[in-house]
């Protein structure tokens, strides 16, 4: 286990502060420049890993059923959260379908499974092979999960098309609604520390 | 910030509590992935129980279908959807793999057919925008029960829907399909009854059988010689009788259409049977018309002008329609250095054959033969005013020359008179000769001899003689004048009387029409509003009578414009009453 | 004012651990004992990273606002709109407030990233100490934005998907498309490399360099 007095550096200004033991719920800021160097939270690890879950669930159900349809006059159309990709992708912008595919699909889903890879182990007191990395990798690419900013695009896509025509909206909308509000506690909720000193490295 | 050591007060006399192992509690947390999951199963759930059968349907081609798009319909509602479209493992066919609902499973047997019904205007309903671009869709008829099955061979032709419907299918005959299409509406009465299922050429390729089907109970209201014609579109005639306009409604205007009815002075002659064949007349008024199988055609020549006479024109006798001009062309004889104008005409002759009696093509002849003895003849007949068309008029003139029908040469040849306008023609010809006669090349001859002599008057060199030549010749400028008032002027008179004279003539001519042809009292005053309209063009544009008065007064100005431009030259130099006015001496 | 470059202690950015840099040996290659990222004490080479891909935004940011990224196709009409053009519609339309986030998300961040970022860059090549906490604000603020200017891409996206009926109306996403998302996946990257401890290095000195 950690000393009680600890010193960290803080990221943003490189100074040193000593750092006592903060209890669950508190945060520690940088005297300087006020940037945040610690947060603790509750009951990190199971919290994190019920939303996990449940976010796996509704990824998936997001992406199973039609998402938004289209009704003009008669014509109907269908979408599911992969048919903007696929059609950006026809149009020969390979790179925004790659981009808009990573951003909503790839690292929301890499998030989810990560955190139930990372949290499941160290719960259950397991050694899983290169946890490590893998928590990296996801603090890496947590600034490239946007769900939400794409959630705000589906309100300014309704709002613009709803004077032409009729959107009806599918169960795939409700649950990446869901899905978004679960990522978001799910990344809050989890705590780094938590993570640094459940795992134990005797490789 | 330190950690200051709490400091701890002595409470080693308490009892030491119980450490127990906490279990640490399921946090209320797992509720949110719980819910999920129980949502979402039930999702799936729902989504797999409701999914309806997957079936496959084999087509020639692929046109007009889309993956994931084109629905398949069974009385215009949603059964399903196509999801792939693949070519068959032989290449030969399009496999076209559908997902149908799930209360469509008990629709789908062995018998049930599928057709691709291609972009078009969905027939005899115009049921918003939607339709007009909803493009391609597949059809189906669960037809009559039998076996499941999932996999079909798609039809090409959609077929006839109404296999299980009551009502009775007919066939039309006609000369040509025109706007109709399956689906297009059958009317009785304006109500919608039944639709066209089908067509096809016949045999010899000279007529369309267009296969209907009536539905009950209207199938009763067809009869054996009940009259179906095509109500299509907009009907516009504009022939001998005028312009008509006519539709059968707004449907038929876009999609075509065919309506029926039981003409009154017809007997109904008992229901139809499925499968009679009928004729489909091209309009509602040829109903009516009463067709005649036999058809004789007779050669007329005319010597005046046809102008407004075209094929088609009606052949008339009496102010019935008897036939059709067939052709007309132009036929120059050398020898005799004229031309005259063959007229093809087509007559039914069971028309105006004697009532009750029957038609016997050899006793044809001899009948024609003594019409044409009691005084049948050709005549050319204005018979719209506003189009100027002409056509031809068969009557009898018991007063005209004995003729004959020449039976030599490929057609027969009817005897024909010269119009009405022909006559009247020939009397203004020779009335315009005779003001051609008119001397008025003389009073211009004079007029302008009388001016030069003005001239040379005005030129005199003594003073006393210039003036008192000046005063003669203004006197005699005043007699010219004066001669031109009362000897122009009266010719002029006369010529107007003569004019008059020719008028009253013209009375008497029309007059002699009035008596010689005796038409009903309107057709006369169309002849002399003809005549009169006739008249009056060519009084108008080119009587040379006109140009010739026309001259006669220019001449006169340029006479009164040289005594004006002599007297003016006097007036400001009056020098050359003496010296002249220039040169000479 | 003890940083922890100055004390030769290394934190790690990932674990937040603190190390002891060794006396000897280049930095090259060390990696933290917690959690085994690689250590350095300031992001390496990050003004001249950062610069380049701020230039790099830049010039993409004019071709992005430029060419048209939306054309709807409906009855065999065109109609092209620039993002810029897609705001003036929601204008005059009425509806305002997209027509400001559209404007905030689409115009306004990604030029507030390039000019904040270049911004903060010369003001640490220039060693100025003046605001440094403020700076350090603008910095958390520029690196939080940055995911919501592609917002309008996800519009697109989501417009390109429905609005697929054939003849009827049809939207294609145009070439501003791929330039604006080039312009959002740099401006995130200079954020990244951009690091704000540089900001605090610079020492209030007499000399003021």
């Amino acid at each position: 286990m950690i000393q009680a007095t600890r010193l960290i550096a803080c990221h943003e200004c490189d100074l040193i502060h000593r750092l006592p033991l903060i209890a669950s719920g508190k945060s520690a800021r940088c005297s300087r420049c006020g940037a945040l160097l610690i947060r603790r939270r509750k009951n990190s690890l199971e919290r994190t890993l019920a939303l996990a879950l449940a976010g796996l669930v509704l990824f998936f159900l997001a992406n199973a059923f039609p998402f938004l349809s289209f009704k003009l006059e008669t014509q109907i159309q269908q979408t599911t959260l992969i048919t903007g990709i696929r059609e950006l992708y026809h149009q020969d912008l390979h790179a925004v379908a790659v981009l808009v595919m990573l951003t909503t699909i790839v690292v929301p889903l890499v998030q989810l499974t990560g955190m139930i890879y990372i949290l499941l182990p160290l719960r259950l007191n397991r050694k899983v092979p290169r946890l490590m990395e893998t928590f990296r990798l996801m603090q890496t690419l947590k600034p490239w999960s946007m769900t939400e900013v794409f959630m705000l695009g589906i309100l300014v896509s309704i709002v613009k098309l709803a004077k032409m025509a009729q959107i009806i909206p599918g169960v795939a909308l409700y649950s990446f609604m869901a899905l978004i509000f679960t990522l978001a506690a799910a990344t809050a909720t989890l705590d780094p520390q938590t993570v640094w000193e459940q795992w134990n490295p005797d490789r | 910030m330190e950690n200051d050591k709490t400091g701890e007060p002595d409470f080693s006399d308490l009892p030491e509590a119980v450490i127990k192992e906490v279990k640490t509690p399921i946090s209320i947390v797992w509720i949110v992935p719980l819910v999920a999951l129980l949502i979402g199963g039930w999702l799936v759930y729902k989504a797999l129980s409701e999914k309806g059968p997957t079936i496959t349907i084999s087509f020639k081609t692929a046109e007009g279908l889309e993956a994931g798009k084109t629905k398949i319909k069974y009385k215009d509602v949603d059964l399903g959807q196509v999801d792939k479209i693949e070519l068959s493992s032989d290449v030969s066919r399009v496999v076209v793999q559908a997902q149908l609902v799930k209360s469509a499973e008990s629709l789908l047997t062995e018998n049930t057919r599928f057709w691709v019904v291609r972009a078009r205007l969905s027939a005899g309903e115009v049921s918003g925008l939607g339709t007009l671009f909803s493009g391609a869709y597949i059809g189906m008829d669960p037809g009559n029960p039998g076996e499941t099955a999932r996999n079909f061979i798609g039809l090409e032709i959609p077929p006839i829907v109404t296999a299980n419907l009551p009502g009775a299918h007919f066939a039309l005959r006609a000369v040509s399909l025109g706007s109709l299409d399956i689906g297009s509406p059958v009317y009785y009465r304006q109500i919608k009854v039944g639709q066209v299922v089908g067509y096809h050429l016949e045999e010899d390729g000279k007529a369309v059988i267009i296969e209907i089907f009536v539905g009950a109970p209207h199938h009763q209201s067809v009869n054996k010689n009940t009259r179906f014609w095509n109500a299509s579109g907009l009907d516009v005639t504009l022939d001998v009788n005028g312009i008509r306009v006519s539709t059968e409604s707004l449907v038929t205007l876009i999609l075509g259409g065919i309506a029926f009815d039981t003409p009154t002075n017809l007997e109904p002659g008992g229901p139809a049977e499925t499968g009679d064949v009928f004729l489909l007349y091209d309009s509602r008024e040829k109903i009516s018309e009463k067709t005649y199988a036999n058809k004789f055609n007779w050669l007329l020549y005319f010597d005046g002008s046809v102008r407004g006479l075209s094929a088609g024109a009606p052949v008339e006798f009496k102010g019935i329609q008897v036939g059709k001009v067939l052709d007309v062309s132009l036929e120059l004889s050398p020898d005799r250095r004229t031309c005259r104008i063959p007229v093809l005409i087509e007559t039914e002759p069971e028309r105006f054959w004697p009532a009750h009696t029957p038609f016997e093509e050899a006793k044809q002849k001899t009948f024609m033969i003594n019409l044409v003895k009691k005084g049948l003849r050709a005549k050319l007949k204005t018979g719209n005013l506003l189009t100027g068309q002409l056509l031809v008029d068969l009557d009898l003139y018991p007063n005209a020359d004995k003729e004959q029908i020449d039976f030599s040469g490929k057609y027969p040849k009817l005897p024909t008179l010269p119009g009405p306008t022909e006559e009247i023609m020939a009397s203004l010809t020779r009335l315009l000769t005779k003001l051609d006669a008119f001397p008025i090349e003389a009073i211009g001859q004079d007029l302008r001899d009388t001016a030069r002599g003005i001239n040379r008057l005005v030129n005199a060199s003594e003073l006393r003689e210039a003036v008192i030549t000046l005063n003669e010749t203004l006197s005699q400028a005043q007699e010219l004048m004066t001669r031109i008032n009362t000897g122009t002027v009266p010719e002029f008179n006369a010529g107007v009387e003569q004019f008059n004279a020719a008028f009253s003539r013209l009375n008497t001519l029309v007059q002699k029409l009035n008596d010689e042809v005796t038409p009903t009292i309107s057709a006369t005053l169309q002849q002399a509003q003809g005549t009169l309209s006739d008249i009056d063009s060519f009084v108008h544009t080119d009587a040379s009578l006109f140009q010739g008065l026309k001259r006669a007064l220019s001449e006169i100005e340029g006479a009164a414009r040289a005594i004006r431009v002599t007297a003016d030259y006097i007036s400001r130099h009056p020098d050359a009453l003496i010296y002249g006015k220039g040169t000479e001496k | 004012m003890s940083t922890a470059k100055n004390l030769n202690l290394i934190n790690c950015h990932s674990c937040h651990l603190l190390c002891r840099a060794h006396e000897s040996g280049s930095i090259a290659g060390w990696v933290c004992p917690r959690c085994g990222a690689r250590l350095h004490f300031r992001k390496p080479k990050s003004v001249a990273r950062t610069w380049a891909l701020v230039i790099a935004a830049a010039i993409f940011y004019v071709p992005a606002n430029v060419l048209s990224i939306t054309t709807i196709v409906s009855f065999g009409s065109t109609q092209s709109d620039t993002i810029l053009s897609g705001v003036l519609y929601f204008i005059k339309t009425g509806m305002w407030p997209i027509a400001i986030i559209i404007f905030i998300a689409s115009i306004v961040v990604p030029l507030a990233k390039i000019l904040i970022l270049s911004f903060l860059m010369i003001t640490i090549q220039r060693g100025s100490v003046r605001r440094r906490k403020d700076r350090t604000r603008l910095y958390r603020i520029t690196e939080a934005i940055g995911r919501w200017s592609m917002l309008d891409i996800f519009v697109v996206t989501i417009l390109v998907a429905l609005v697929h009926l054939g003849s009827l109306a049809t939207v294609k996403a145009g070439p501003a498309a791929a330039f604006f998302a080039a312009v959002v996946v740099i401006t995130m990257f200079a954020a990244a490399s951009f690091d704000p401890r540089l900001i605090w290095d610079a020492k209030e000195s007499p000399d003021g360099k």
